[in-house]
């Protein structure tokens, strides 16, 4: 079963028509995910790739009333328009890939989706893959073996490194999470290591986090109350200079926020040990899980 | 983007939140302080514009008894280095006395996402420190706003009257959303005999936004930026110049963060932090490479490339092109080349003569050798 996609997700994907969002419902689809209808205003009755293209997701969910995820790869300007057009449509997973959303914009927006119990992954995410069964995303699914770690990340590509370390060190992913590079994001990294808790294909977590914001002092307050599975975390951004925006908009450390020395010190008093290399993630992944 | 302080001070004041008398000057006006800044009382306060935090510790904070002192610290300030910028304006203002230093922030952020409230009653530099103990942290819902109550339990925690703080946070709170800043700080709000005033602030705003008011102080950090960040900016690239000889390429924050830092615990100094972001092709590769030669500091240069949305051999070809039209500069390019059409992008690298490797560490260790 996994966490939050799997063999039951059916995909609309907002944004079919242009260039990102017609290359990745084709690796989508090749990967083995149901994406059964697409959106883009203007171009309904179309089709990409054999996928019917409606006019609004209201549409395209009263011929498809199966969607239960939408992927969103509309442009930042477009993107929040996009988001409570399919909360408001009913679809209760809503994966925002775009990058560059105006951070008050998504606080709005991921306020709502909230109140209408409606889950938002990202903005600024690779999305969500449960390896071998279905990739709501962009991430390359070869990278990814099925198996039995979660994999909560806020980054894109050190997701697929990360992923790809773990994969030659004999472990697999039942489900990797990007939750978004944003500093305002619809999950945080409890969120989603509250639903691996209660995932019986996940046996243990691995965190990917970098400098900037509170994120991971957050997870880690919540984790030292009442801990669970083994978590183990590497945090990116340890020679970065403060003051800097590194990539990410939520990159950027500060005074004493979201520093790098901040985070560790949290997440170790918490008992989450912190690999000070990549290399060092499925060491002591793999020392945890023998403890 | 880190606003400057007396931006800061502008959209301050004209939301009601109280500040000292000051006057900001560069090059061109600081001959001109006696003047602009007759109608301030000694002792003055002579502040650094800078766009981080710590500058005290930097000395870029003194105090002078006149204009003619502050004039002479203001010019010693101005054109100096803080990290890598260079001091543009320096901010005199009325020395306020505070009676007691507070600290206010508001952020965007927090868990679930709103906009979070900290308050200390430990105040001033190192806030970080001490605050802890004293921290009262609230977070308002972006449907619920800054509230009454929330109000009275920030004044009850600071010890300070509902009447004299209601405005500061209500001022601070409109400004937060009508600027698009993800953070605004007030460090430290003093407390004095004749009310609370904000006598250093800091902000960030988001770039992101496309917010009109933000045009001005776009235009202003625009300004600033080196010919890299300028045409960093323009690709799309995320460029931070560090101190060292070693570039890092990358694509995607996180893994180039990441290679820094494997850089840098390999005992290599990075000079360089570029992130090509997602799907680079060919020609973005090279305009990136192009950037990164040009940089004098720079004598060698390690791209870590994962594939996905990248192609490997793209990633390839416009390397290949970049160091064929900079065959003058002798640098050390080691390359890193994993996922999509990793193989053929290697290949494309053979015959141009550059070694890729399957694995960070390995790529790492041969650019610090």
């Amino acid at each position: 079963m996994a966490i939050l996609v799997g063999g039951e997700t059916r995909v609309l994907v907002q944004g079919i028509t242009g260039r990102q969002g017609s290359l990745h419902t084709e690796l989508m689809l090749k990967y083995g995910t149901r994406v059964v209808a697409g959106v883009t205003p203007g171009k309904g009755g179309s089709e990409v790739l054999g996928v019917p293209v409606y006019d609004s997701v209201a549409e395209a969910v009263e011929a498809h009333p199966e969607v239960n995820t939408s992927v969103v790869f509309v442009p930042p300007r477009f993107a929040p328009d996009a988001v409570y057009e399919a909360v408001d449509a009913g679809i209760r997973l809503i994966v925002v890939i775009t990058e560059g959303i105006p951070v008050h914009e998504a606080l709005l927006m991921v306020s709502y989706a909230k109140s209408k119990s409606a889950v938002v992954v990202g903005p600024n995410t690779p999305g969500v893959i449960t390896p071998g069964k279905c990739k709501v995303g962009i991430m390359p699914g070869e990278l990814f073996k099925p198996g039995r770690i979660g994999l909560i990340s806020r980054s894109g590509t050190l997701t697929y490194e990360v992923a790809a370390r773990l994969a030659a060190a004999g472990f697999g992913v039942s489900t990797a999470v990007g939750i978004g590079g944003d500093p305002v994001t619809g999950l945080s990294f409890w969120d989603v290591y509250e639903r691996f808790l209660e995932d019986p294909e996940t046996d243990a977590v691995v965190l990917v986090g970098e400098i900037g914001g509170t994120k991971e002092e957050e997870f880690a307050k919540r984790y030292a109350a009442s801990p669970g599975k083994h978590v183990v975390a590497y945090i990116a951004g340890r020679a970065a200079p403060p003051g800097r925006r590194m990539g990410h908009a939520g990159a950027i450390a500060f005074g004493a926020t979201g520093t790098y020395a901040g985070k560790v010190e949290a997440l170790e008093r918490a008992g989450i040990p912190v690999a000070r290399r990549l290399g060092e993630v499925p060491e002591l992944l793999a020392s945890r899980l023998k403890r | 983007m880190i606003l400057l302080e007396f931006e800061v001070k502008e959209i301050l004041k004209q939301y009601g939140v109280p500040t000292e008398a000051a006057v900001t000057v560069d090059t061109t006006s600081v001959g001109k302080l006696n003047e602009l800044a007759s109608h301030l009382r000694s002792p003055l306060v002579v502040k650094a514009q800078v766009r981080g935090w710590g500058r005290g510790k930097a000395g870029l904070v003194k105090f002078a008894e006149t204009l003619e002192e502050a004039e002479k610290l203001a010019r010693s300030m101005l054109g100096s280095p803080f990290g890598a910028e260079r001091v543009r304006y320096v901010m005199v203002s009325e020395f306020v006395k505070p009676r007691r230093e507070l600290y206010l922030s508001m952020m965007l952020g927090g868990d679930p996402p709103g906009v979070l409230l900290l308050a200390s009653t430990a105040g001033g530099v190192s806030v970080e420190e001490k605050a802890a103990g004293s921290l009262l942290s609230l977070r308002l819902d972006p449907s619920v706003g800054l509230r009454s109550y929330a109000v009275r339990r920030v004044a009850k925690h600071l010890g300070v009257s509902e009447a004299l703080l209601e405005p500061v946070l209500r001022g601070m709170f409109r400004a937060l959303w009508d600027y698009s800043l993800t953070l605004l700080e007030l460090n430290p709000l003093a407390e004095t005999e004749h009310g609370l005033v904000a006598i250093d602030r800091k902000a960030i705003a988001d770039e992101d936004s496309g917010n009109p008011k933000l045009a001005s102080f776009i235009s202003r950090y625009e300004e600033e930026l080196g010919p890299l960040q300028r045409e960093a900016r323009k690709w799309g690239f995320a460029a931070v110049q560090l101190e060292g000889d070693i570039a890092v390429v990358g694509n995607g924050a996180g893994l180039t963060m990441a290679t820094l830092d494997a850089v840098a615990d390999a005992g290599g100094r990075p000079g360089l932090f570029l992130d090509l972001g997602g799907g680079a092709a060919a020609e973005r590769v090279k305009a990136a490479l192009g950037l990164v030669l040009a940089q004098p500091q720079v004598s060698k240069i390690l791209v870590n490339i994962v594939g996905g949305i990248t192609r490997c051999d793209e990633v390839a070809r416009g390397l290949v092109e970049a160091v064929r039209e900079r065959k003058e500069r002798d640098v050390k390019i080691v390359v890193r080349l994993s996922g999509f059409m990793e193989e053929e992008g290697r290949r494309i690298l053979r015959e141009a003569g550059i070694v890729a490797y399957p694995s960070l560490e390995d790529a790492v260790r041969e650019v610090v050798g």
